[in-house]
């Protein structure tokens, strides 16, 4: 195809998409991409697609480009259908972003009403209850607006929290009753310090206890009626009655999958800032940010997290001074700090420190959270993090090294290295023909352009990671 | 008669809420209520009957007697209604 008829297929597309010429790139190859990415500032991209045509947009959403690998492109036909197609496709979701920061934002001011006892003055619409409800605030939104649509859910949460505290208090007579130590985190805990403690909404309820005292734990909630969950490979147990979860967990670290050592070590020490079942709150407060870290590296976090963190900080009477050190302790200091400008600017709270962030991070940040969801439903950044927690957790060369250096076990059912089969001794060169084909793959130049782009997506994810403080 | 469930009581946004404790399916809803109706629910609470709970109510509130029989009949009804008194 020549490129005075993709130029035709482009002018013919934006006209009939009332979109500008201008913002539409040609990119053939992965040098040319990155140059059209640097011209309209795009900071964060995904890997290469399979597909003809790519859009993206811009960090200020003001604007949207259309890549186009040439060679991909076969008949002008096929080029104009896949470049309509995915330009439509494109303005939609670019539409759906636009408002969501609109509604995300409207959303933050109700929040930010709450937390400092104002009264929303607000009209909803759907997309503003829609975002309440992937972050599970709709309860609070419902109490700050008293619109009808989330009524049923503000009543839910009410009966939810009523029908939780009455069992609570049998849980805990009885755990005194039979001398199990235990202790509440996040929601159950979190919640106490609400203004509303009845409209923190929460799925589970977490309990910690002695592992020796699981089993007393355990036949206690069944004489209550909970009917107990079992989850193979999984360390805590789950006891459900109605609409109630209970979870017993012996150790505060085996969610904690991506955490560091001193973060894991720091958590370990979780008896000893316990007292007669209540945890510190600083140190409850730095599990929180553990815990919040977790899921924004991995499946995504949404705006409850943060309202927790608000709270905390707002109601919980922290020492901050305490906090800060624990944090140091925990190699969390970074993240806290961001963590802390972030909810002074969402929810306009004092917060006694904090990091400063630019505009641009702040905006990327506000964009990210408000599309995550409570734990990542709309998962639009996190599509590399398993690559990028490898990278930012093992380091890029170990990363490297590992992925190339695999296990014999590893290769099996690889139809590239069936010859390998039965053969361990050929493992050696089994890695050398993983390390050439890593490097040098033509055969499959779109296979090669994108484990090389998933790296730079990885790296830029890394990038993302030391913008939030984690590394 | 008395409440078939436990009830829990709870106050948010200046409106009183209760809500059974441990119920079946049948019901699995809240009930919104004034003061005198929160009252009427302590009373069933344990083994009572109307014309106690009326005399009870008398006791407290100044009120003409056929009012205060007429909110406990129309609150006794509503529970009863929901499968919430035995």
């Amino acid at each position: 195809m020549k490129l005075s008829e993709v130029n035709e297929c482009i002018l013919n597309c934006t006209e009939k998409l009332n979109i500008s010429k201008d913002i539409v790139r040609i990119a053939s190859d992965k040098d040319s991409r990155k140059e059209c990415f640097n011209e309209l500032q795009i900071s964060y991209f995904p890997a290469m697609p399979d597909s003809t045509c790519e859009v993206l947009f811009a960090d200020d959403f003001s604007k949207y480009l259309i890549l186009i690998f040439s060679d991909n492109i076969d008949t002008k036909e096929h080029f104009y259908a896949e470049l309509f197609k995915t330009a439509t496709n494109a303005i939609c979701t670019f539409e759906k972003y636009k408002n969501d920061l609109k509604s995300g934002n409207v959303l933050l001011m109700i929040l930010s009403d709450y937390l400092n006892g104002r009264k929303s003055e607000l009209t909803l619409n759907d997309d503003v209850r829609r975002l309440a409800k992937n972050h599970e605030v709709t309860s609070l939104v419902y109490y700050q607006t008293k619109d009808e649509k989330l009524q049923n859910s503000y009543y839910n949460a009410v009966r939810d929290f009523s029908v939780r505290k009455s069992f609570l208090e049998k849980i805990k007579a009885e755990f005194l009753n039979v001398g199990i130590e235990y202790y509440f985190v996040k929601g159950i805990k979190v919640a106490e310090l609400y203004p509303t403690p009845a409209l923190r909404i929460m799925g589970d309820c977490d309990i910690h206890l002695h592992e020796k005292d699981k089993q007393k734990a355990a036949e206690i909630l069944k004489n209550l009626g909970f009917m107990e969950q079992i989850r193979e490979g999984l360390d805590e147990w789950r006891y459900l009655k109605n609409n109630l979860v209970f979870e017993l967990h012996d150790n505060l670290c085996y969610e904690q999958e991506n955490a560091s050592e001193k973060e894991r070590n720091f958590l370990l020490n979780e008896w000893k800032h316990c007292n007669n079942g209540e945890l510190e709150n600083e140190f409850h407060f730095i599990y929180l940010l553990s815990h919040l870290k977790k899921h924004l590296i991995g499946r995504g976090v949404g705006l409850r997290q943060f309202v927790d963190l608000a709270v905390e900080i707002k109601f919980g009477q922290l020492d901050f001074d305490i906090v800060l050190d624990y944090a140091e302790q925990a190699q969390l200091k970074g993240f806290l700090l961001v963590c802390l400008a972030l909810c002074e600017k969402w929810f306009k709270i004092d917060a006694p420190y904090k990091a400063e962030i630019t505009e641009e991070f702040f905006k990327k940040a506000t964009f990210v959270i408000l599309h995550n969801g409570v734990f990542g439903m709309e998962k639009v950044v996190n599509e590399h993090d398993d690559f990028a927690k490898q990278v930012n957790f093992d380091g890029k060369i170990k990363t490297i090294i590992t992925s190339v250096f695999l296990p014999y076990n590893a290769f099996v059912g690889e139809y590239d290295y069936s010859w390998l089969m039965g053969r361990k001794y050929l493992l050696p060169i089994a890695w050398i023909v993983r390390l050439i084909k890593k490097f040098t793959n033509k055969d499959s130049r779109k296979k090669g352009l994108y484990t090389v782009d998933k790296i730079t997506t990885s790296q830029r994810k890394v990038s993302e990671f030391e913008e939030w403080g984690i590394l | 008669m008395k409440l078939k469930y436990e009830m829990t009581t709870i106050e948010i946004d200046n409106s009183i809420m209760a809500v059974p404790v441990d119920c079946d399916e049948k019901f699995n809803g809240i009930i919104r209520m004034n003061e005198t109706t929160a009252e009427i629910l302590e009373l069933l609470k344990s083994d009572t009957t109307e014309a106690q709970i009326v005399d009870a109510l008398l006791s407290k509130y100044d009120a003409p007697k056929e009012t205060i029989q007429g909110s406990v009949k129309r609150v006794v009804d509503t529970l009863r209604a929901n499968n919430l008194l035995v």
